[in-house]
């Protein structure tokens, strides 16, 4: 997806009131934070994390269109698994060279995708400069150092970022993060994390760490009291609008959406979703058999919980239940690597 | 878009500005990558096609070439940075090629690339024909080391800690002198340093590519200068070059007419009637030949004349060379010669001949003087050595030193009058062997002869 189609599309985007919190938050720690300090955004699976992500920057920095030109005030980077399933760092530090447009470890076409005159890109490619041989880590990490300072940046926003944990033997999780941390101090950024459960394993290592870390909580809808239920009802209406779906229908079913959902935003889409590719046969509108014949399964339901529930529970600092515990401590077994046991399956 | 982060260029407008090469060199460093492949990229955004292995052109780093403005509107499109001040591009309005102006090779100051108190980036002005010390440090430029005398390439220079590349020693830690100079050459140094800040200065307000209104407005600004001052040194200069030289060569003119340009204190694009007398004009500068120059039919008559008259003197009279014939005259037209072969025979074969008596007569009065001396030396029972013999004849008789050499040896019995005693022993030596080889051919056929009998 193109630049401008994808800042078109978190244009549209409803904000609700965990997500409005979350994103000022966010927007607080880009403009107050020191240079090399590390954020966590550490939300359930579908609580709008990559929106976030892609909303933040434009709303701290402005579009790319007003940038001052030549500088680039943040880059927006997915961490990626790309090295036999396990994470790679260098990878994730040529994401953010070529985020800088550096034309020489960036191929050409990605740089005309970006906005670089067709022109320019089309020199890149005859002058086949651009290339990854020869490039280690380390010296892609100096250069992300002596550009960044004269690109102005100042904030790295990295997604996905509990894929960090995906590390291979021998190494720890906690490494990669400590990396990056050092890459912000060095070039002056800070750098901002965006992930699920996994990330918070990353966390609480060290004291050095955990001066640098601040932790933002991109919450569920909880509808625990009046508010938060107008919040879902009202966020209900807006996402039966965007399918086509009758809204009093769903309107009329809150506490139905709420069990299945467990008031995961990205758990709603997903339902509305399915329903609607479930009545592409039939001529009439969705209707609410199509939305109840869509709801998820017992384990998925379970699992929306205990991932929101150890996320809530680890920032509101409650102690965790044994199961929670479990989970936990698996996560943290050492030989997490190639042997990483799926801990979606509930001990 | 801007995707090259090109840092700011040092010292802008001042004689210790950074040069082009050095520019790039820090974007490669920032890069990380080979000065090559920022080079390689920035030509061919700038539109000309690129060179595998190689610096495209690196040679000319500094001039007006097509290179270097290819170059420099290839980074200005990637980074937004215009380096045209420090390519001295500006200039190439008055240069149609760098070479006069550069230096044949790079050339490193030991206190600018000393790794920890040198300067951070490369200077101009140490890329300048004329500057043969760096202006910050006073210290000479070095072209080679002083070590093993190899001259510096361009790969060399852009290397970090340059060392060597033939005995490895340290470029910084040579010999540091402090040379004087020719008045001549103090004044070209000036002026290129002047060049320098007065190109990469953006105090006026004036694209580089408008030269006429640059020219302009600079002049404007330095109208107040002692014009008299220049005017009178370089009088000088090309009367130092008269007495020297026994003609103004033409790259005096060239430099002394655009350094002016240069630095702004004559016009080089004035109207033709307010230039002045002294200097060539444009078209002239652009194609510096001496044949250009119409000669006229009354001066080649007189020179003909001259000529003729020259064969027909005495035989005792020493004439002139071929190219000193017209020394007396305005003009130096040796086509002359091309017009008038016969005559050019004619004079070449006089020159020879009067060269030849002159020479004989001097052996002869050497020779002389020589047998006397030593007659003398040998009736007072004294000695002496070749040297203050060799002295003592040249003193008496005054002939050259050659011929005194030539007459002593003569008195000595060492070789005889007619000819160097070394060629006919040699050739005696050479007569001996083959006639000893004649023998004993003739005798090994005979022997052949008999046996087969």
């Amino acid at each position: 997806m193109s630049q401008q189609a994808k800042e078109k599309a978190v244009s549209s985007i409803y904000l609700h009131a965990p997500l409005k919190r979350a994103l000022n938050q966010c927007k607080g720690f880009a403009e107050l934070a020191e240079p090399g300090s590390i954020g966590t955004c550490i939300g359930p699976s579908g609580a709008g994390k990559s929106v976030l992500a892609t909303m933040l920057g434009p709303e701290v920095y402005g579009k790319r269109d007003s940038w001052q030109s030549g500088t680039t005030p943040y880059v927006v980077v997915t961490a990626d698994n790309p090295d036999r399933g396990y994470f790679s760092p260098k990878e994730l530090t040529r994401s953010i060279l070529s985020e800088l447009d550096d034309p020489f470890r960036t191929p050409p076409w990605q740089l005309e995708a970006k906005g670089l005159e067709r022109r320019l890109a089309e020199a890149v490619q005859i002058a086949g400069v651009s290339s990854l041989r020869n490039c280690t880590e380390p010296m892609m990490r100096a250069v992300i150092e002596s550009i960044g300072p004269q690109k102005r940046l100042s904030l790295i926003i990295v997604d996905e970022a509990n894929m960090l944990a995906l590390s291979t033997r021998n190494r720890v999780p906690t490494d990669y993060v400590e990396g990056l941390r050092i890459l912000g101090k060095k070039a002056g950024c800070k750098v901002l994390l965006f992930g699920t459960v996994d990330l918070l394993l990353l966390g609480g290592y060290s004291a050095q760490f955990n001066r640098s870390e601040i932790r933002i909580h991109l919450n569920r809808m909880c509808c625990d009291d009046k508010a938060g239920r107008e919040e879902f009802a009202s966020f209900l209406v807006k996402m039966s609008e965007k399918w086509n779906v009758d809204p009093s229908v769903v309107v009329k079913n809150v506490a139905d959406m709420y069990d299945w959902t467990y008031g995961v935003p990205g758990e709603v889409e997903k339902r509305l979703r399915l329903a609607a590719i479930r009545s592409v046969g039939s001529s009439k509108a969705i209707t609410w058999d199509d939305i109840r014949s869509s709801r998820p399964s017992r384990e998925e339901m379970d699992r929306i919980r205990m991932e929101a529930d150890i996320v809530q529970s680890v920032m509101d600092d409650v102690p965790l239940t044994v199961q929670q515990a479990k989970a936990i401590r698996r996560k943290r077994h050492p030989s997490m690597g190639p042997k990483r046991v799926n801990a979606g399956a509930v001990a | 878009m801007r995707v090259l982060v090109v840092p700011e260029p040092e010292m802008m407008g001042t004689c210790f500005a950074e040069s082009l090469l050095s520019s790039v060199k820090r974007t490669s460093n920032l890069y990380d990558v080979s000065v090559a492949r920022v080079v390689r990229l920035a030509m061919t955004v700038g539109g000309m096609a690129p060179i595998a292995q190689d610096y495209n052109g690196l040679s000319c780093w500094l001039g007006g070439s097509s290179h270097s403005r290819a170059l420099v509107a290839g980074l200005k499109d990637l980074s937004g940075r215009d380096l045209g001040p420090i390519a001295l591009v500006p200039q190439s309005a008055v240069w149609t090629s760098a070479a006069s102006l550069l230096a044949q090779g790079p050339r490193i100051c030991p206190e600018c690339t000393h790794p920890d108190t040198g300067t951070e980036y490369e200077m101009l002005c140490h890329q300048m024909a004329h500057v043969v010390r760096c202006p910050l440090h006073g210290c000479m430029l070095n072209d080679s080391c002083l070590a093993c005398g190899q001259k510096f390439g361009v790969t060399q220079w852009l290397a970090s800690g340059a060392t060597c590349r033939r005995c490895t020693a340290p470029l910084w830690d040579q010999m540091r002198m402090c040379t004087k100079g020719s008045a001549y050459e103090r004044w070209c140094e000036e002026q290129a340093l002047e060049l320098i800040a007065a190109t990469t200065s953006d105090e006026f307000d004036v694209h580089y590519a408008d030269w006429t209104a640059r020219f302009h407005a600079g002049a404007k600004a330095l109208s107040a200068s002692p014009m008299e001052d220049y005017q009178i040194q370089e009088r000088e200069y090309v009367r130092e070059d008269l007495v020297t030289r026994e003609k103004v060569r033409f790259k005096t003119l060239l430099k002394i007419a655009s350094m002016q340009a240069c630095s702004l204190v004559d016009l080089i694009r004035r109207p033709e009637e307010m230039l002045s007398p002294r200097l060539p004009k444009v078209g002239q500068v652009v194609t510096p030949r001496v044949g250009r120059v119409k000669i006229p039919e009354v001066v080649l008559e007189q020179v003909k004349a001259r000529i003729e008259a020259l064969i027909a003197s005495d035989t005792t009279v020493q004439i002139p060379s071929k190219a000193s014939v017209f020394k007396d005259f305005k003009f130096a037209c040796p086509r002359i010669w091309r017009m008038h072969p016969e005559l050019s025979v004619a004079y070449s074969a006089e020159l020879r001949k009067r060269s030849k008596q002159r020479k004989d007569q001097q052996n002869v009065t050497a020779s002389t003087e020589a047998a006397i001396l030593l007659r003398a030396l040998l009736l007072s029972g004294g000695g002496a050595s070749n040297r203050a013999l060799t002295d003592c004849i040249q003193a008496c008789s005054g002939v050259t030193r050659q011929a005194a050499e030539f007459g002593l040896r003569v008195a000595k019995g060492e070789i005889s009058k007619n000819g160097p005693a070394w060629r006919f022993r040699k050739h005696e030596t050479e007569l001996d062997a083959l006639q000893l080889r004649e023998l004993m051919a003739s005798s090994a056929c005979k022997a052949v002869e008999a046996t087969s009998a």
